[in-house]
């Protein structure tokens, strides 16, 4: 029997159990729904959390970090267990090595400045960290918002939430609404350094340098976002005189080299293997990337349980499916001795009842990812408030400064596909047995049945 | 003997019954030729109805040989007897056994979709073949909507679907009254005389005969005396 002709009977029989196939279908609805609407969910979740804090981009950056660097006095102490960690060092020269490698495009060392006290905005106290950066790499990397990358002496540029960090502490906390940060560009900061004389009750202030601020980065990710950048030059400067006042084995001139130092390659595909020829020199490589893949992970697996939990679901519809196509062959096993005397093969009979339990699956394959995508709206309309309000809570800071165009849910294109065909196929499989049944109905059996 | 027409060789077909073994048919020998219209009598449990299953292939002999147009068909596997079944033979039943939910044409055009005829060509047969058994006016019609003559009128039509030789009558008379039985019997006369198909009819009905060329009794699943007019 051709297949046009199995479809018009199959057609035909469910219409005549049409209240049996819809309450059996109902069961395939509620179990493929319940699969789409978790699955959406997990899915949902995934995106706020890796965009809030991935989605300014980042997976083409590699932050290279030598661990010896601050231990490189302990390390001495300790002796020769870790002889060759002490000896390395992430200096110019080997940055000029990175820069070698293929697909590299920007290197530059994020030079730490040593800081004794906070930063002022007239009396106004907030903080940053301040990087002393290689300018001509680190426009390569760096997207203005406002203002200038060209810095002069005494010039720095911020990340877009360092003026954040100056708000008052009286209006965070009392305030409902958030206080708006105070305007920093073309501004002055002046660095402080706090120093403790014995019997003092306070600490005397003194100014240990002024920073005119000159440009504002965008929003592109922690690394940036809470720093104040300025060239190195500038920053070996100032940390000279901060270490000016220690003991030489303290000051920062007694190590070699940088703590760390920011790559950036041309496309993120090539991120993988840049990362591992730097770990082969020795030093340690964080990146976005790495941290992405284990949230990725982390909800692959979020996901694959609540598929489960609604998996669960469809498992009882199949035995449902099983049950209607049971009963059916009862009802209508003179009908099937009559295909077998009019020529109807083992499988014409067994095509017929696989293909019915699998239209059942079908229908109600097309009903779930009809609710599915019913229940996603109410979810998206009910739990707006709290993504917009309580999510920026515990999604990170990285929410607040973005729209509220996300939703709880996410769909991916394959889906409902994959829904539909899951569904049709758990409707085949239950008809297995239920097919093999009737096949295997003796003839003469089956035509005096009553 | 020729290679057309129906031969049976030392046929049995026995039943377990609990732990009893019931002889349904004990060693039956019988030759059909060629455009016979044979008449096979018996009382309830001759075994009669059990040798017309194993002409028509809905059955397997527990021994002996059928030799149907020129091959054992107990030799057959399961679906070159489907298609035996399709092609060769023809049905009729006691209980017409009409699908339900199809109209008298659709019926009809059943056993061809097995058989692979395209849709056009189906149909077209069909229609012929309900004009032949003088059903034209009733072609949309359900079962349901049609007398017991009429229904097993359709029946004859759909056993002459695949344009079979053989057509296998199971009491086609059992639930018709005895006006619309003799209609029934006419139409497989026609068959019989017109177009010489072979006509093999199972029945407990004595008028039977009067229309057959050929009768043989089956009495505890052997035949009783001999073949003739």
């Amino acid at each position: 029997m051709t297949v046009r002709d199995l479809l018009r009977l199959v057609l035909s029989n469910l219409k005549r159990m049409k209240a049996r196939v819809a309450m059996t279908a109902i069961g395939v609805i509620i179990g493929t729904a319940a699969v789409v609407v978790l699955v959406s969910l997990g899915a949902g979740l995934q995106r706020l959390a890796t965009e809030s804090l991935y989605g300014m981009g980042g997976l083409d950056e590699l932050m290279v970090r030598n661990d010896s660097y601050w231990g490189m006095m302990e390390v001495k102490a300790n002796g020769s267990a870790q002889q060759q960690q002490q000896n390395l060092v992430l200096d110019d020269v080997v940055l000029d090595q990175v820069r070698q490698m293929e697909g590299v495009i920007a290197v530059t060392p994020f030079l730490d400045v040593t800081m004794m006290g906070p930063l002022k905005l007239d009396r106004q106290e907030g903080w940053g960290q301040i990087y002393g950066v290689d300018m001509d790499e680190f426009v390569k990397v760096a997207k203005l918002n406002r203002g200038t990358l060209e810095l002069y002496r005494g010039q720095v540029v911020i990340g877009a939430m360092v003026p954040e960090n100056f708000i008052p502490w009286e209006e965070r906390e009392e305030s409902e609404t958030p206080p708006e940060a105070p305007e920093l560009m073309g501004k002055m900061l002046q660095m402080m350094q706090y120093t403790y004389n014995e019997g003092d009750m306070y600490p005397t202030e003194s100014i240990v340098a002024r920073l005119e601020v000159v440009g504002e980065l965008q929003q592109q990710g922690y690394m940036y976002d809470y720093s104040i950048f300025m060239p190195l030059k500038e920053a070996q400067r100032l940390n000279q005189q901060m270490n000016a006042g220690l003991p030489p084995e303290a000051q920062s001139s007694a190590r070699k080299g940088y703590a760390q130092a920011l790559v950036k390659v041309q496309n993120p595909n090539q991120a993988p293997v840049v990362e591992q020829q730097i770990k082969d020199m020795g030093f340690t490589v964080q990146s976005d990337r790495q941290e992405l893949e284990s949230i990725n992970q982390f909800f692959l697996i979020v996901q694959a349980i609540l598929g489960g939990i609604g998996a669960v679901a469809l498992l009882v519809a199949a035995f449902g499916i099983a049950n209607t196509m049971v009963m059916a062959i009862y009802e209508r096993t003179r009908e099937i001795g009559l295909m077998k005397a009019i020529g109807a093969t083992n499988q014409d009979v067994m095509s017929v009842f696989l293909a019915e339990a699998g239209s059942i699956g079908f229908l109600g394959g097309i009903g779930g990812v009809l609710l599915a995508i019913g229940v996603n709206a109410v979810i998206n309309v009910v739990g707006q408030p709290l993504i917009s309000q309580g999510g920026a809570g515990f999604m990170g800071p990285g929410m607040a400064g973005q729209e509220a165009a996300q939703t709880l849910t996410a769909t991916p294109l394959w889906l409902p596909v994959f829904a539909i065909l899951f569904a049709t196929l758990i409707g085949v499989v239950s008809g297995i047995y239920p097919a093999i049944r009737a096949a295997a109905l003796s003839p003469i059996h089956a035509l005096k049945y009553e | 003997m020729t290679a057309e027409g129906i031969r049976t060789q030392d046929l049995r077909r026995d039943f377990v019954m609990g732990d009893q073994v019931v002889h349904a048919l004990d060693g039956v020998d019988l030759e059909v030729c060629e455009g016979d219209f044979l008449a096979v009598m018996g009382p309830s449990g001759s075994g009669k109805s059990t040798l017309l299953y194993l002409l028509g292939g809905l059955d397997r002999p527990t021994a002996g040989e059928i030799w149907v147009n020129g091959r054992d068909i107990a030799q057959l596997d399961e679906n070159a007897l489907a298609t035996y079944r399709g092609q060769e033979v023809g049905f009729v039943f006691q209980a017409f056994h009409l699908i339900p939910t199809m109209t008298a044409l659709q019926n009809v055009e059943f056993p061809m979709i097995f058989n692979r005829i395209p849709p056009v060509e189906r149909r077209a047969r069909a229609i012929t073949l309900l004009e032949r058994v003088g059903l034209e006016g009733r072609m949309a019609h359900r079962p349901t909507e049609l007398s017991g003559g009429q229904q097993q009128r359709v029946a004859i039509a759909r056993a002459l679907a695949n344009d079979p030789r053989i057509i296998l009558a199971d009491e086609p008379t059992g639930n018709l009254d005895t006006h619309t039985g003799q209609e029934v019997l006419d139409l497989l006369t026609r068959l019989n005389r017109e177009e010489g198909r072979t006509i093999v009819i199972v029945s407990h009905d004595a008028s039977v005969t009067r229309f057959a060329t050929r009768a043989v009794h089956l009495l505890d699943g052997k035949v009783q005396g001999a073949n003739g007019e």
